[in-house]
């Protein structure tokens, strides 16, 4: 039962990459279209989602934001687990001083609130897609660089390493070829579910305004437009909603499973 | 099983055509392949076997511990009249422990570092419901005694990590005679220990054996070990016994050529 | 002289206090010697060991070595090759990184780590495999080709047989006798187990709580031991006729 839920999460990421990558061939009309003839039609033939308050048509502006989604998750996530392994790699390999230093970096990072963070740099900054990516990267990679040291502090008393070690390899060496390599698995997993909460992030972002701005479609700012008429048009919050929960959810089923993987428990 | 005057001959265990086998991805695998041995009254038996050969499995089913990732397929372990491969749980909690102990190789794990040495002899005897809280405490520092530990009431009141190897070991065998067992089985009893220790473990368990007058199943793979201290062996690989009988008999003259290869690796490195 | 230990001490603290690991050792061993270094659990040798080996810092003392490449091969064999690399980079480490460098084309490394992988007599086809592929005889022996595809003079072999079946033991012990051979190489054997000890090393030492307590040829060790412990260490060993 529990790997058919897997195998459901695993098709739904699938059909999203789909709709992400094929967008122009899915999309059944252009989502920056203003049709004012057709505003907030409800779900019907030509427009299956429906229309919002200029008359664009949901089912394309929810299949052309999910590129949003995904480029932001996948781009935000490799920013910081690029972070997180770093400092988690050196802090862990060379301990003492240096460890304790970057770590009471790390708590102080964990410390910021970082989504008012993130709305305080954008509110000053353009909320251009690449400034959001940044700035969530910049904010999340904590985690990781926990996780990297924990594994590293483990790894680098295996035996492989002081033969290493003894060759007279440099520390660059053991941390890119013997270390990393062998602490990937919960950075893995750390990243399936770290795409999950940047889409989160984004949409609240877009959803408050500051995040993507329309005309560019952006599940999050579709659900702004729909605050104000969730009376009359229920199918500008429904979708794009479904959506988000559907591909948060996904990606934490993913993730979990990959946990499973990589940190096999004794069965019982 | 016969009676004998001199109670030498009277089988106290009985295996017989004994197989187990443990799931794993391509299917399952037979660990313990159809093997039959006795155990005699008052006699230290030896297994002995390389890494994979079952015969930690083998001692593991005797006492029903292999659930749930193992199974026994086939076979009878007799003892005490009745074959204990089909007597239910609640029976055999009742043999084990008390009629059947067993002494396992590390000391470190096999002891819980929560409790006391002394508590945890206390707690094989209450276990079983035999004795008093006051009388199990005299027959722990009795026992302490028994496996010739120096200091018994301050290793009674001591934790696991505050012992050395051979103590937290004479432990494990203080707890296992705790009830008076007929049978223990010993799993590579003194492999974890240094081997200065390991002679005084091994003149103890030999002094056990004629004094309590207990029958042990001495496990390991060290065939200088079983030469000191078995009357009779049986040499496991790969789940099979290759060859079994008096001890003497089957070193000298080894009619199988995994025994003797075994013994040519140990004889070359004297 | 290969090398030479003055005087060497380690302390570590444990959770009673200061531990001497090693207490004042000096110890010397020639070049083309193999010597043993015996001792039980918290004797030290592990420790004296990695400062030999300069992956540990002495105390106090002095370590000379008139070697720039000591190898080494550890006692488990599950854990001393790294999981996620193949077997050609395994052996090859050596030639790509620090000492042992090699400076030569990508054929020459390769023909190199094969002639290795041959010398140890791994099985044809091994190269692209991954250590969990392999047992525990067969690790061992991608160990010691990962020691010796660099040319080194002397190698550290910490308890390399303990961890393996009887039978497997004697087949390492053997090809370890063949390289010493084949490169006129210096051991620093290091075991509790003395039987394997005495079938490779000429001469002996006997470490007990940090102190090396005596030192001879092997021969004198284990027929005339002088000290008690060592005594001791050699009546416990259990024949098999």
């Amino acid at each position: 039962m529990r790997d058919k839920i897997v195998l459901a999460a695993a098709i739904f990421i699938i059909m999203i990459i789909i709709f992400a990558v094929f967008a122009p061939f899915i999309a059944t009309c252009d989502p920056s279209k203003i049709d004012a003839l057709n505003i907030l039609a409800s779900p019907t033939g030509a427009h299956i989602f429906g229309t919002d308050t200029l008359g664009r048509d949901i089912f394309s502006r929810v299949v052309y934001g999910s590129r949003i989604s995904l480029v932001i998750g996948f781009v935000a996530v490799g920013i910081s687990v690029a972070i997180g392994v770093i400092f988690g790699s050196v802090a862990g390999y060379y301990g003492r001083k240096i460890d304790y230093c970057l770590m009471r970096f790390v708590d102080m990072m964990l410390c910021f609130p970082t989504l008012f963070l993130i709305l305080a740099v954008v509110a000053v900054l353009e909320p251009s897609i690449w400034n959001i990516m940044v700035v969530i990267g910049a904010t999340s990679w904590m985690g990781v660089a926990r996780l990297v040291r924990a594994e590293i502090l483990t790894l680098k008393e295996r035996d492989y390493v002081a033969a290493a070690r003894v060759m007279g390899a440099s520390d660059v060496w053991i941390i890119l070829k013997h270390l990393v390599p062998n602490a990937i698995g919960p950075v893995i997993v750390s990243a399936t579910l770290g795409v999950g909460g940047a889409i989160l992030v984004e949409s609240s972002l877009s959803f408050l305004g500051i995040g993507v701005q329309p005309p560019t479609p952006s599940w999050g700012n579709i659900l702004m437009d729909g605050r104000s008429t969730i009376g009359v048009a229920w199918w500008l919050t429904v979708y794009p909603g479904i959506f988000i929960t559907l591909t948060v959810l996904s990606y934490n089923i993913l993730g979990e499973r990959l946990r499973d993987y990589f940190e096999p428990r004794l069965k019982r | 099983m016969m009676a004998n005057p001199f109670c030498v001959d009277i089988n106290i265990l009985e295996v017989r055509d004994l197989s187990v086998s443990f799931s794993a991805s391509a299917g399952p695998v037979k660990v313990v392949d159809d093997i039959s041995f006795d155990i005699k009254k008052n006699e230290i038996f030896g297994i002995v076997g390389e890494s994979g050969s079952g015969k930690t499995v083998t001692a593991l089913s005797i006492l029903k511990l292999i659930d749930p990732s193992g199974r026994i397929t086939a076979g009878k372990v007799i003892f005490g009249g009745m074959d204990i491969l089909k007597i239910d749980e609640e029976r055999m909690r009742q043999i084990r422990g008390a009629r059947i102990s067993m002494v396992f190789q590390e000391p470190s794990t096999s002891l819980d570092p929560v409790f006391t040495a002394g508590y945890q002899i206390e707690e094989a005897a209450l276990a079983h419901g035999k004795m008093t809280t006051s009388a199990a405490k005299d027959a722990a520092i009795e026992l302490l005694k028994t496996v010739h530990i120096k200091d018994p009431m301050k290793v009674y009141s001591s934790y696991p990590h505050q012992l050395s190897g051979g103590t937290k070991q004479r432990v494990s065998i203080a707890m296992a005679l705790v009830n008076s067992p007929e049978l223990v089985i010993m799993d590579e009893p003194t492999t974890a220990l240094d081997v200065t220790i390991q002679s005084g473990i091994l003149d103890l368990i030999s002094e056990i054996v004629t004094v309590k007058k207990i029958s042990v199943l001495f496990i390991s793979h060290d065939l200088g070990v079983i030469n000191r201290m078995c009357r009779r062996v049986a040499i496991m690989r790969r789940g099979k016994i290759v060859e079994s009988g008096d001890k003497d008999a089957v070193l000298k003259n080894p009619s199988n050529s995994y025994t003797a290869s075994l013994l040519a690796s140990a004889r070359a490195l004297s | 002289m290969m090398v030479s230990c003055r005087d060497v001490s380690k302390s570590f603290i444990g959770r009673h206090g200061v531990v001497k690991a090693v207490a004042g050792v000096s110890l010397q061993i020639k070049k083309g010697q193999a010597l043993g270094l015996v001792g039980e659990s918290a004797s030290g040798k592990t420790t004296l060991g990695k400062m030999i080996l300069g992956i540990m810092k002495p105390d106090s003392g002095e370590i000379t070595m008139n070697t720039s490449r000591p190898q080494v091969i550890f006692q488990d064999p599950y854990n001393s090759l790294d999981p996620k690399m193949k077997i050609r980079d395994i052996i090859g480490e050596g030639l790509l990184t620090g000492i042992g460098k090699l400076r030569s084309t990508k054929y020459e490394l390769q023909n190199k780590i094969q002639e290795t992988a041959d010398l140890v007599r791994l099985p044809v086809s091994v190269l692209d495999k991954y250590p969990h592929e392999f047992s525990g005889g067969e690790r061992q022996r991608i160990a010691i080709a990962r020691a010796v595809v660099t040319e080194p003079e002397f190698i550290v072999c910490d308890e390399p047989v303990s961890s393996l079946d009887m039978t497997i033991q004697l087949d390492i012990l053997n090809l370890l006798k063949d390289v010493r051979q084949k490169f006129s190489m210096t051991y620093l054997f290091i075991s509790h187990d003395l039987r394997a000890v005495k079938f490779i090393c000429d001469r002996v030492a006997v470490m007990k709580e940090g102190l090396i307590v005596e030192e001879g040829p092997t021969a004198q060790i284990y027929s005339a031991p002088s000290h008690p412990y060592t005594k001791s260490l050699i009546s416990s060993i259990l024949e098999v006729s």
